[in-house]
């Protein structure tokens, strides 16, 4: 009776579990199905603009009249968008938080490439969205814990354990097989949902398989790191109600507490770079270049002039002034957000060895990593799109400076930037090592206290 | 000695000797002792930096020499949202939300420079604020104490021990009620005092004492409906196991389930546009049709006969008015009208999505708490779009004093005209008055009667399930 209850009860917890893990890959799809509709039909403006201004140029190229205004290099627009990662769709609850867009031509300088963005409302941006992410990390480990914190200890209180270790059973055994028994059907929900999500999505999206293997291994090593602490849990839980509370309290001190304290712990030993501190030197370095444009013109002139042919006279200097502004603010602008982007480097890779401290940390980036979204990610991306850009405007400069359009083979060799997708592995390994060697301590441990089960003091 | 006092003095000795729960005060009193100090090392370095970048704005602003009003309208000016005292125990939304604002001619832009961006960690479920710890970690050691508190009496026997003793139903109730009241004031008075010493010295000057109050009152009141819920649980269970599962499943759910599901809820009911969607509609309607649509002229008719009728003049020329000048104001009037109804609307979509939010404060005494508290802090969704709209007016006031200097200076020089410092000096810096008490008080008004009632609600089933099981104990 008891059996077919507690049966009945961990159905029914699986069932719950089940429901939620959908919930969360069914809104992961539809999230990634959005993204990949909007960025497969990009503003019709920008293509539209993009596209008339290659025919100007060519227009222009073949001898025809065509305004001044038209097809000068500084309005040639290029469009930067992240793609949803591979497997963004099992981690997509922090994405609308990072930049997704870039709008690129010569009136931009580094300081405004991903402006006018931060249009989302702040109350759901910080509750996020239901992803497997937090299925794996948050409610995996609380089912677990409640499929098993009573393996042995209801045993133990009415002694039939040891009427059990009579009849030949080990301790050890009894406790494996009874702890596999009540963790296999999470995972397997947890597995199915995820290759469920892949092959819903896109499976035969380059990369997405191996990606896939890597998450269900990061998965299955966080899997078993939990099934291994509640087999020791039980191992030393004399009655249900401590087995409970233990449980419980295990579940809040790594999954809530521990992480609570890494963050605030990082903050303070890293520091993050503020973006208001990057904004204000950038206002500083844009006011100088602007009271300094003239002179700087100037100079470029004096330095250049004799190169410059003699219809310069002809066109506007407006573009000019424009570039050699933008030049000197990206000059100062630049250097500071390089300076930003390689501190955040610097506290990235200081927290892939802090949250070894924290195994939940640890999954929850190797996950955002492997799955291809996260802060890791959307840095990556902004440094791919500042690298572009900085491409972009030095293609430009020449024919600027000398007031003349590109050729259109020039125009076409400056291209688009695909954002590459490439995962930082050293988080991806360093929080498998970690753990792997948190697996090993818990199971050695496990297997000693194990062991005095079968010789009870008393 | 009166039944109350008996039960009263018998909790309060029971908690005391409760290593469990003592070990759990401790290590929650560290805990927020580590998060006071890192909320407040947070807000004054907030505070510095905003102080730093607004003397920075404003000599960039005032000393960018002699430049055309309608260029320095385009450099424009930057608002920074002021960094209330309080976000240092509850920063609530704010490092989800965009700290500054540039205002600029043409555009009105969104807030940029989200806090949360840098973060290095976006680990769900965590922020170690002294308002997460005593909103969320509070609530599950009200559990830890108080699960046993009835059914513990029945599986010990000691309740038949008790009414054997005379003690009357009503005596039990008060008595059980009032000591976990006790224990638990004390110790939330503790953590209060431990949460908010930190900033209470430091922004001593700043601080309004009204708004700690409510911030003290609301803990309570959310604890006391926790307190009730806890052992009226208690009460209606049949082994302690029974009690535990139920109140850790309950504060699971109102702690992490329902927020996360009313946000998901709140996402799915009204999505937010898409970036590119709402830069797209501010194109199509606030800059297009003025500049490449036909409706530029109506609008600088219209704006033009305003301005005769102010000067009581006939015609732009007669009074010698830049007409580049006239066009840019009157389009700063269209535009304004676009973002009139575009930001409303955007406003209203993040305040509908806030309202389904508040709503699940309904279901949860926990997220009715930290609604509340994100209120009294000053760091909630209404006071940052209180910010957002503060700063668009006062963008509006930048540039149209900019664009009348112009009008009214320019003459026939139109962009080649400058101004000078004692323009840009005119140009007032922006500074927020915060919303009232009484204004955040009126605002939250619901949540405010949800733990009302959960604290009725509690109290009453208590006394219900205490009597019931008192009863059955006697048969």
């Amino acid at each position: 009776m008891m059996a077919r209850r507690k049966g009945l009860e961990h159905a029914l917890i699986s069932l719950a579990f089940a429901a939620i893990t959908a919930y969360a890959v069914i809104s992961g799809l539809a999230w990634k199905h959005d993204v990949a509709t909007e960025q497969a039909n990009p503003p019709r403006e920008h293509a539209e603009t993009r596209s008339q201004w290659f025919t100007s140029l060519r227009r222009a190229e073949s001898g025809e009249s065509v305004s001044p205004a038209l097809a000068r290099p500084m309005n040639l627009p290029v469009l930067v968008q992240r793609p949803a990662g591979p497997l963004a769709q099992l981690a997509h609850r922090n994405e609308e938080l990072y930049p997704s867009t870039a709008t690129i031509n010569g009136f931009t300088n580094e300081a405004l490439i991903f402006r006018r963005y931060e249009i989302e409302g702040p109350s759901t941006l910080m509750h996020g969205q239901l992803d497997m992410v937090f299925v794996v990390v948050v409610l995996l480990p609380l089912i677990l814990c409640l499929l098993n914190y009573n393996n042995l200890s209801t045993d133990r209180e009415l002694g039939r354990l040891d009427v059990l270790i009579t009849h030949g059973w080990r301790p050890s055994r009894l406790l494996w097989t009874r702890t596999i028994q009540h963790s296999l059907a999470p995972l397997a929900v947890i597995v199915v949902a995820s290759v469920t999500g892949a092959i819903l999505d896109d499976p035969t999206s380059p990369g997405v398989w191996v990606r896939l293997l890597g998450w269900l291994g990061i998965v299955s090593l966080y899997w078993t790191f939990w099934v291994a602490l509640c087999a020791w849990m039980a191992t030393w839980s004399k009655n249900p109600l401590n087995a409970a509370l233990a449980a419980v309290s295990l579940w809040v001190g790594i999954v809530v507490l521990l992480p609570s304290l890494l963050q605030v712990v990082t903050v303070r030993i890293t520091d993050p770079p503020s973006k208001i501190h990057v904004m204000s030197l950038a206002r500083t370095a844009q006011a100088e270049a602007l009271q300094s444009v003239d002179e700087r013109v100037e100079a470029f002139m004096a330095e250049h002039g004799s190169e410059i042919p003699s219809e310069v006279e002809n066109v506007a200097a407006y573009y000019r002034r424009a570039y050699v502004s933008n030049s000197a603010i990206n000059s100062k602008v630049g250097s500071l957000l390089d300076e930003y982007n390689a501190q955040l480097d610097d506290d990235l890779k200081l927290l892939d060895y802090l949250q070894v401290l924290s195994p939940a940390n640890s999954i929850h980036r190797a996950l955002h990593e492997v799955a291809g979204s996260g802060i890791v990610r959307a840095a990556r991306f902004q440094r791919e799109v500042r690298m572009f850009f900085r491409h972009y405007f030095a293609s430009i400069g020449e024919a600027t400076m000398n007031q003349q359009r590109l050729s259109v083979t020039e125009a076409e060799a400056i291209g688009e930037l695909r954002f590459a997708e490439s995962p930082s592995w050293s988080t991806i390994v360093t929080a498998a090592l970690g753990l792997t060697v948190l697996i090993v301590v818990v199971l050695l441990h496990c297997a000693r206290t194990s062991r005095r089960l079968e010789h009870p003091v008393g | 000695m009166p039944a109350v006092f008996v039960v009263l003095k018998r909790e309060l000795e029971e908690a005391i000797s409760d290593r469990r729960f003592l070990l759990l005060c401790v290590l929650t009193l560290a805990l927020t002792a580590v998060a006071a100090l890192d909320g407040w090392q947070r807000t004054a370095d907030s505070q510095t930096l905003k102080a730093q970048a607004e003397r920075i704005e404003h000599e960039t602003w005032v000393g960018q020499g002699s430049v055309n009003p309608h260029d320095a309208a385009h450099f424009g000016r930057f608002a920074l949202r002021p960094v209330p005292p309080l976000a240092a125990f509850d920063p609530g939304v704010y490092d989800y939300a965009g700290a500054s604002v540039w205002m600029e001619a043409h555009f009105q832009n969104p807030p940029t420079n989200r806090r949360a961006e840098s973060q290095l960690s976006s680990f769900p479920l965590t922020t170690a604020t002294p308002a997460w710890i005593l909103s969320v970690v509070v609530p599950m050691i009200i559990i830890v104490l108080l699960f046993r508190s009835v059914v513990g009496e029945q599986e010990r026997g000691t309740l038949q021990l008790l009414l054997v003793q005379n003690v009357p139903a009503h005596g039990l109730i008060v008595g059980k009620c009032l000591s976990a009241l006790a224990i638990v004031g004390l110790f939330v008075v503790l953590l209060f005092a431990t949460a908010c010493i930190p900033a209470l010295f430091t922004f001593s000057q700043d601080m309004d004492w009204g708004r700690v109050v409510g911030l003290l009152l609301t803990y309570l009141a959310g604890y006391m409906a926790m307190i009730g819920t806890v052992l009226a649980v208690s009460a209606a269970s049949s082994s302690s196991s029974q009690s535990f599962w139920i109140s850790i499943f309950f504060w699971i759910g109102i702690a992490f389930v329902v927020p996360t599901v009313a946000a998901q809820i709140a996402q799915d009911a009204h999505p937010t546009p898409r970036d590119r969607e709402f830069v797209a509609s501010i194109q199509e309607k606030a800059q297009a049709p003025f500049w490449l649509g036909g409706a530029q002229y109506e609008e600088v008719a219209v704006y033009e006969a305003e301005v005769m009728t102010q000067h009581r003049a006939m015609g732009a020329d007669e009074l010698g008015l830049n007409r580049d000048a006239l066009v840019l104001q009157a389009h700063e009037r269209f535009a304004n009208r676009a973002y009139d109804q575009l930001y409303g609307e955007l406003y209203a979509t993040h305040l509908r999505q806030e309202s389904i939010l508040r709503l699940a404060s309904a279901f949860s005494p926990i997220l009715a708490i930290q609604q509340l508290s994100r209120g009294l802090a000053q760091t909630d969704t209404i006071s940052q779009i209180n910010f957002l709209s503060k700063a668009e007016t006062h963008r509006r006031e930048i540039i149209r004093q900019l664009n009348e200097d112009m009008m009214h200076n320019a003459a026939d020089t139109s962009f080649r005209y400058t101004a000078d410092k004692e323009l840009w000096e005119q140009i007032e810096n922006f500074a927020l008055e915060p919303r009232s008490l009484a204004d955040t008080v009126r605002s939250y008004t619901f949540e405010i009667l949800c733990l009302l009632v959960w604290m009725m609600l509690s109290f009453i089933a208590t006394a219900m399930l205490i009597r019931r099981k008192i009863g059955s104990s006697r048969l």
